[in-house]
């Protein structure tokens, strides 16, 4: 008997995130392919969480003061923070919250200032350890100063200004952390010998926050070829992603191609398929990182309080036409 | 007097594909194998050839030749060693009745511990693995037990073929093994009618057939363990030769594999089960002393 190429259609369950995707041959769905990796959801696609209403701040009335353990307490307004030289990078942004496989995730090119730019010009002095972060919302929250390497104090988002649900005129974007620890409206950083104890770290959740390596499938789609094309997101934080892999229906790892937008950007990662027949395959996707980490089955499913670092996985049934 | 290639079509086992460079396949068909793993396809029939892609695990491919310890498919070249030989493969309507034994007929089939997709999987049967299917649901799932008839756990119907027995061709069947070559061979009186690679150990001397077990049977091999392990021949000292669904390295000293056991190729074995009987004498001959190195 010779193997010809049935034809199949399926339907896919993205578990976590309840997607459900009904594909057949004349209705392709869009695919994320490399190319499509440079075009970053637009701003009001992003996710977003506040915790009250969003405050209308303009240009003019903003300022954020730099107090605490430094030498030069100072003020800066929005004029001033644009004449510091800025630096473009694409970052991620994940909710410590997300399950596994969850949207709460996304990724956008952000322009701002190095924050150890306007460090540097306060001051700091070495008793310190923390930075106490105010937002104009109430907001609060902490970080350890070692997590602030590479923190921008960013004023646009992919090439346009913030809009005010993402934090305009300016808000903190720090690789590696969670979104809990880049408050946005942020007014005021304190630089302290001590952490605080903000608004999500009273109720349990890390002080820390550093984002877990996850890996999420997000889309299965029938391809030309008559098989499925498997695609998804990657990530390890301010860690470097070593690679992710694939499995179906509990078999050996399949290593698959990734590609990524800079280093704390989400790794994009596709490949294809094609079922022996019909039935119904449970696929898993997994990412290991520089550290030597690599996800498992017996990683903490639950996101609090440190968020999770479980394996995704999505269920495609196929029948045969 | 049949020849080889006459005698194993008649068997129903010309056209396949045994793991060692003593492969039999038919001139024009195209015979199948699934990879054991994450599976390199390169260019030419080197290990340093220039790498194309890989393939999925369990990935069913058609093997266009062979060329030595590599094969040649569609898609490139793949090592001899990375697949599991099998027939081909369709989707088996549901047999709304148990008992019965099964085969799995899918490349693999996973054993889960409830009937849904997204249960926990409890363990992976390779092809032609043989379980007895004790439990059936009407929306195609059946509940899968080892030898001792306990479930174990939930498979979906597709992936299985009903056991059939098969009519004995050998009238008078005589196992032979070399342990030196890792070699089988099997005789009809005293016509050899075929040999294939083997691994494993089994003690030396004359032993005989005392029982036959289809499957359902667990094997545990370092520390993995292997459900469903098909076409049991048991010998009087406690040894058995079965098929082995994990590995292909039959004929090398490579395939690791417990004392007293020795595995075959289920496509072999499939067929061996049915021409052995009780008391079916099995000789086994040692590795040569004198080219063991001190």
């Amino acid at each position: 008997m010779t193997l010809s190429r049935r034809q199949f259609i399926f339907s896919a369950s993205l578990a976590s995130a309840g997607l459900i995707v009904h594909g057949d041959a004349s209705t392709p769905q869009p695919v994320l392919s490399a190319a499509s990796v440079h075009l970053l959801p637009a701003q009001t696609a992003l996710f977003q969480q506040h915790k009250g209403q969003v405050p209308l701040i303009s240009a003019e009335d903003w300022s954020l003061r730099f107090e605490g353990l430094v030498e030069n307490p100072f003020t800066l307004d929005y004029a001033r923070l644009k004449e510091f030289p800025a630096q473009e990078s694409v970052c991620a942004l994940g909710c410590i919250s997300d399950p596994p496989g969850g949207r709460l995730l996304g990724e956008a090119l952000w322009r701002g200032v190095p924050l150890q730019a306007l460090i540097a010009r306060a001051g700091m002095r070495p008793e310190a350890q923390f930075a106490h972060l105010h937002a104009s919302d109430g907001y609060v929250t902490s970080i350890r100063l070692l997590h602030l390497n590479y923190a921008l104090l960013a004023y646009a988002m992919n090439g346009a200004p913030l809009r005010p649900e993402h934090g305009f005129p300016a808000r903190l974007l720090v690789p590696g952390l969670y979104g809990y620890k880049m408050p946005k409206w942020v007014k005021q950083i304190v630089f302290s010998a001590v952490p605080l104890a903000g608004f999500w770290e009273s109720q349990g959740w890390s002080p820390e926050g550093v984002a877990q390596t996850m890996a999420a499938i997000r889309s299965v789609r029938q391809n030309a070829a008559g098989g499925v094309t498997l695609s998804g997101v990657a990530y390890a934080g301010a860690r470097t992603l070593r690679r992710v892999e694939i499995s179906v229906d509990g078999g050996a790892w399949m290593p698959v191609l990734c590609r990524a937008d800079g280093v704390f950007a989400l790794a994009h990662w596709q490949i294809d398929w094609m079922p022996p027949g019909r039935g119904a395959y449970v696929f898993k996707v997994r990412a290991s990182d520089s550290s030597g980490y690599t996800q498992s089955e017996q990683a903490y499913t639950r996101p609090f309080p440190n968020g999770t670092s479980a394996l995704h996985a999505a269920v495609v049934r196929v029948e045969e036409i | 007097m049949l020849s080889r290639r006459q005698f194993l079509g008649l068997a129903g086992i010309g056209a396949l594909s045994f793991a060692s460079a003593k492969w039999l396949s038919a001139d024009s068909s195209i015979q199948y194998a699934r990879t054991l793993a994450a599976t390199p396809v390169q260019a030419a029939p080197q290990t340093h050839a220039p790498l194309l892609r890989y393939l999925w695990p369990d990935t069913i491919v058609s093997v266009l030749e062979i060329r030595g310890d590599w094969l040649r498919c569609a898609e490139g070249y793949i090592e001899r060693a990375a697949v599991q030989p099998m027939l081909p493969y369709q989707p088996q309507p549901f047999v709304p009745h148990a008992p019965f034994w099964a085969e799995t007929a899918a490349p693999v089939a996973p054993v889960l511990a409830w009937a849904a997709a997204d249960a926990p999987l409890l363990t992976r049967i390779g092809h032609l693995g043989v379980m007895y299917v004790v439990d059936t649901l009407p929306n195609g799932w059946y509940g899968v037990a080892a030898a001792d008839g306990q479930r174990i756990g939930w498979t979906q119907a597709h992936f299985w073929r009903v056991l059939r027995v098969k009519t004995a061709e050998l009238r008078q069947p005589r196992l032979d093994v070399d342990l030196q070559e890792h070699m089988l061979h099997v005789y009809d009186a005293e016509t050899i009618v075929l040999q294939a690679p083997v691994s494993g150990v089994l003690p030396p001397g004359i032993h005989t057939v005392r029982r036959l077990s289809p499957g359902g049977v667990m094997h545990s091999v370092g520390s993995a363990t292997y459900h469903g392990v098909p076409y049991r021949i048991e010998l009087d000292n406690g040894g058995a030769v079965c098929g082995a669904y994990w590995h292909n390295h039959f004929g090398t000293p490579l395939a690791a594999a417990s004392e007293g056991m020795l595995h075959i190729s289920p496509l072999l074995a499939r067929w061996l089960y049915w021409q052995v009987c009780m008391n079916t004498i099995i000789s086994v001959r040692p590795k040569n002393p004198a080219n063991q190195v001190t």
